[in-house]
C-alpha cells in the first residue's frame, strides 16, 4: 500500500515539474488568467455608455433645446452632433459615427405648450441589435421624465424596483463572478487535454503504461496536480476579485471551496478524457475547442438558459460550465447554502466520475 | 518556386493523412452557428416573475392576468411570500411583483400608485428587463384599465425606429458575427502548432538542411492552412445565407475578400505564437488562453466596445475579429457601405502585415545552441 502511495507521489511530482520547471509554462499559468480577469473586469459589461447621437431639431425652440439638453446631461450619453437634414443623419449612423438618431418635429413647442400629443422619432442602428434596444430603451426614459415634467398630475403606475443581491446592478459583479470560474476552465483544460496526447505523441506514455503503475495510479497522477494548481489560481483571483473589485462574496468558505473542488474536478475529467482519445497535441488542442466553445456560449454567461429551447436545456445539464457557474455566481451574491449548492454539486459529480473512469479505461485500450 | 511547391504539397498531405484539422473545419463552424441560432438569445430576455397581489378588486387580477400573457414573462401567483423568495434564491423566478392594498384606490383618485418589484440583481441583464417588461405592461393595462380616463395625458411619445433591421431578429446579426469568433479560432489553431510540430520531431532540422529560405518556410506554411481555412470560411457562409437565409444585402466579392484578409491575420497569430515557442505545448496554451475569451469577449459581438475604457477601447484595435465583426455585420444589414469596408480592411491589412513581418522575423534557420 506504501509503496503504490510512493509510486503515486513520485508521478505527481513528475507531473508538477513538467509544467512549473519551464519559466514560459510557469508564466502563461499565472499572468494569462490574471491579465484576462483584470482586462474583461473592465471591459465586458452589456450596460451601454459613451452613446454619441446625432440631433435633427426642426423646432428649434426653448423647449426642444430643454429636451436635448437631458440627452447631453444624461450620464449614458457622450457626445450630441446637430443635423440639418436626413442625409447627414444617414451618414453618421451608416459609417457608425453616432450609434442613436433622434428627430423632433416642427410642432414640438406648441404641442407642449398647448398639452397635445407629438411624436419625438429615435433612430437607431439595427446592425447592433441588442446595444440597439437599450439604447432605445434609455432614450425612451429620458423622454418619459420630461413628459413627467411637463404633464398635469393624473393616475400613474410607478414601479418602484429594489434589487436584490446588487442593489445597483454593477455588471462588474456578474461578469466576475463568471469570469474567475471560465478562467479557471479554460487553464484546467490547458494543463490536463495536453497531458496524454502529448506523453502519446513523445512515446513516454508507452513507458508509463508498461511501468508497474496501474491505471488508476496513472489517472491519480494525472488529475492532482492540475486539480491542485487550478484551485491556487481559483482562491487568488476570487481575493482579487473580492479586494479589488469590491464584489461581495456572501457564502461560506467551506462550501466555495467543496464547490470548486468537485467542479473542477468534472472539467479535468473532461479535459483527460479528450487527451485518452487524441494520438497527438493538434487533435487534443482541436478538441478542447469543440468543447469550450459550446460550454461557454450555453453555460448561461451570455444568455439565459432557461431562454433556451427545450432540448437545448436539456443538453446544458451535461454541461459542467453550466453548474460551475451557477454556483459561484451563488456563493459569492446570493450566499447559497448547503441545500441548494449540493443540488448543483451533483450533476458536477456524475460528470466527474463518468469522464475520469472512461479517460483511465481508454489508457490500456487505445495502445499502438 | 518549386521548393516552395514541394513545402506547400507536403503539408498538405499532412493535413489529410491527419484529418483532425479538416474535421475541425467543418465540425467548429457548424455547432458554432447552431448554438448563436438557437442557444442565444441577443433580443429581449423571456423572464418568470413572481406575483403576490394584496389588493382585491377586481380591475387588479385583470393586471395579474395580463402579467401571465405577455410573450415575455411568464408569472407565478402565490400568497406566501417566503415561497417566492426562496423561488428567487435557487433562481427558479427571476423577481416578485408586489401588488400594495391600496392599489387601486390611488389610481380610483386619480393619484400615482406603487407597485414594488424586486428582482434577483445577481443576474444583471435579467433584472433590467424585468423591470422594463413590468413597467410596459402594467401602463398598457393601465391604458385599458376603467382608469384609463383619469390617466396623466401623454404629451410626447417616444417613437423607435430601428434601421438595416426592422423586424430586429437578433440572429441576422449574431450568426454573421459569430462567424468572426469560428473562424478566429480555426485560423490560430490550425497555424498555431505546426512550425512548433515541426521542432519538436526534429524534422526543423532536416529542412533547414535543404535549400529552402526562409520565405519558402514562411509561405510554406500559410498558403495550405490559408486554402483549408478559406474553404471553411465559404463552408460558413453557405451555413449562414444559403441554410439559415441570414439576408445579405452586400457584395459577395467584397465580403470574400475582407474574409480572406481577416483569416491571413488570425493565421498571423497562429504562426507567430508557434514559431516564437518552438513547442506544441507552450503553443497550444497560449492560443487556447488568448483565442477564445478575448475574440467572444472584447471583439464587440455580445458586449459593446464604446462602454468599455478609453484604454481598453483602444487596445481591441488589436484583435483582428473586432475589426471583422465591424464590416460583416454592416455588410449583410447595410449592404457595401465603403467607409466602413475600407477603414475594416485597411486595419486588417496593417495587422496582418505585421504578423506576416513578425512571423518571418522569428522563424529561425539556425539551430538553438542548447
Amino acid at each position: 500500500m506504501t509503496e503504490s502511495i510512493r509510486k503515486i507521489i513520485a508521478l505527481i511530482k513528475k507531473e508538477f515539474r513538467i509544467i512549473w520547471n519551464d519559466p514560459k509554462s510557469r508564466g502563461i499559468i499565472i499572468a494569462l488568467p490574471i491579465i484576462q480577469l483584470i482586462l474583461f473586469a473592465h471591459a465586458v459589461t452589456m450596460e451601454v455608455k459613451n452613446i454619441d447621437v446625432v440631433v435633427i431639431d426642426q423646432d428649434n425652440s426653448q423647449q426642444s433645446r430643454e429636451l436635448i439638453s437631458k440627452f447631453a446631461n444624461s450620464p449614458q450619453f457622450r457626445t450630441v452632433y446637430r443635423a440639418n437634414n436626413m442625409q447627414e443623419v444617414r451618414t453618421k449612423i451608416d459609417q457608425q459615427d453616432v450609434s442613436m438618431g433622434l428627430y423632433i418635429n416642427n410642432d414640438f413647442s406648441t404641442a407642449v405648450d398647448s398639452k397635445t400629443p407629438t411624436d419625438v422619432f429615435i433612430i437607431t442602428d439595427g446592425r447592433q441589435t441588442n446595444s440597439a434596444a437599450i439604447i432605445a430603451g434609455y432614450a425612451s426614459q429620458i423622454i418619459m421624465s420630461y413628459n413627467q415634467e411637463i404633464s398635469p398630475t393624473g393616475a400613474v403606475i410607478n414601479v418602484i424596483t429594489r434589487n436584490w443581491y446588487n442593489p445597483n446592478l454593477e455588471y462588474r459583479w456578474f461578469t466576475l463572478t463568471v469570469v474567475v470560474a471560465m478562467l479557471a476552465v479554460v487553464m484546467t483544460l490547458l494543463l490536463t487535454a495536453l497531458s496524454i496526447a502529448r506523453e502519446r505523441e513523445m512515446g513516454t506514455f508507452d513507458q508509463l503504461i508498461v511501468s508497474p503503475l496501474s491505471s488508476l495510479d496513472i489517472l491519480i497522477g494525472k488529475t492532482v496536480p492540475p486539480l491542485v494548481i487550478s484551485m491556487i489560481l481559483i482562491c487568488f483571483m476570487s481575493i482579487i476579485v473580492t479586494q479589488f473589485f469590491d464584489v461581495p462574496f456572501r457564502g461560506s468558505v467551506i462550501l466555495f471551496l467543496a464547490s470548486i473542488s468537485v467542479s473542477l474536478l468534472s472539467i479535468v475529467g473532461v479535459g483527460l478524457f479528450i487527451s485518452s482519445i487524441c494520438n497527438t497535441q493538434q487533435q487534443a488542442v482541436l478538441g478542447v475547442i469543440t468543447f469550450m466553445m459550446p460550454s461557454v456560449l450555453l453555460s448561461g454567461f451570455v444568455s439565459p438558459v432557461e431562454d433556451m429551447p427545450i432540448f437545448l436545456q436539456y443538453f446544458t445539464y451535461l454541461n459542467p460550465m453550466r453548474f460551475f457557474m451557477v454556483l459561484t455566481r451563488g456563493i459569492f451574491l446570493k450566499g447559497m447554502n448547503i441545500a441548494d449548492v449540493s443540488m448543483n454539486l451533483i450533476p458536477l459529480f456524475f460528470i466527474a466520475v463518468i469522464t475520469l473512469s472512461t479517460a483511465s479505461w481508454t489508457f490500456k485500450r487505445k495502445q499502438g | 518556386m518549386k521548393i516552395l511547391r514541394a513545402l506547400v504539397r507536403k503539408e498538405f498531405l499532412q493535413i489529410i493523412r491527419d484529418p483532425s484539422s479538416i474535421v475541425i473545419s467543418f465540425v467548429l463552424p457548424l455547432i458554432s452557428i447552431l448554438i448563436f441560432m438557437y442557444g442565444i438569445n441577443m433580443d429581449a430576455v423571456r423572464v418568470t416573475l413572481g406575483i403576490k397581489n394584496n389588493d382585491n378588486s377586481h380591475e387588479i387580477a385583470r393586471l395579474v392576468n395580463s402579467f401571465g400573457q405577455s410573450n415575455y414573462m411568464n408569472s407565478i401567483v402565490s400568497d406566501d411570500m417566503n415561497v417566492l423568495t426562496q423561488k428567487i434564491v435557487r433562481s427558479k423566478i427571476k423577481g416578485i411583483i408586489s401588488i400594495p392594498n391600496d392599489f387601486s384606490k390611488k389610481l380610483e383618485t386619480g393619484r400615482a400608485a406603487d407597485l414594488m418589484l424586486i428582482t434577483d440583481g445577481s443576474e444583471v441583464n435579467t433584472a433590467n428587463y424585468s423591470q422594463n417588461y413590468v413597467i410596459q405592461i402594467s401602463n398598457q393595462w393601465l391604458a385599458t384599465s376603467k382608469y384609463a380616463f383619469l390617466m396623466k395625458p401623454q404629451i410626447v411619445n417616444p417613437v423607435t425606429r430601428t434601421w438595416y433591421n426592422q423586424e430586429s431578429n437578433g440572429y441576422f446579426f449574431v450568426l454573421p458575427g459569430s462567424i468572426a469568433i469560428t473562424m478566429t479560432m480555426i485560423g490560430i489553431l490550425l497555424t498555431a502548432l505546426v512550425v512548433a510540430r515541426e521542432w519538436e520531431r526534429g524534422t526543423m532540422e532536416a529542412l533547414l538542411s535543404t535549400k529552402v529560405t526562409k520565405i519558402h518556410i514562411v509561405l510554406g506554411k500559410y498558403i495550405p492552412y490559408f486554402c483549408l481555412g478559406m474553404i471553411s470560411m465559404i463552408f460558413n457562409l453557405i451555413l449562414c445565407i444559403g441554410i439559415f437565409r441570414v439576408p445579405f444585402r452586400g457584395n459577395y466579392f467584397v465580403l470574400l475578400f475582407v474574409s480572406a484578409l481577416f483569416l491571413f491575420t488570425c493565421m498571423g497569430i497562429g504562426l507567430l505564437i508557434s514559431s516564437k515557442f518552438k513547442n506544441q505545448f507552450l503553443a497550444s496554451q497560449l492560443s487556447l488562453g488568448i483565442g477564445f475569451l478575448p475574440a467572444l469577449l472584447l471583439s464587440g459581438l455580445i458586449f459593446p466596445i464604446n462602454s468599455m475604457p478609453e484604454i481598453l477601447q483602444h487596445l481591441t484595435k488589436l484583435l483582428p475579429p473586432r475589426h471583422y465583426i465591424t464590416f460583416i455585420e454592416s455588410e449583410f444589414m447595410a449592404g457595401t457601405v465603403w467607409p466602413v469596408v475600407l477603414k475594416c480592411s485597411a486595419l486588417l491589412i496593417i495587422l496582418g502585415t505585421t504578423f506576416f513581418i513578425a512571423v518571418y522575423k522569428s522563424t529561425d534557420m539556425r539551430l538553438p545552441n542548447d
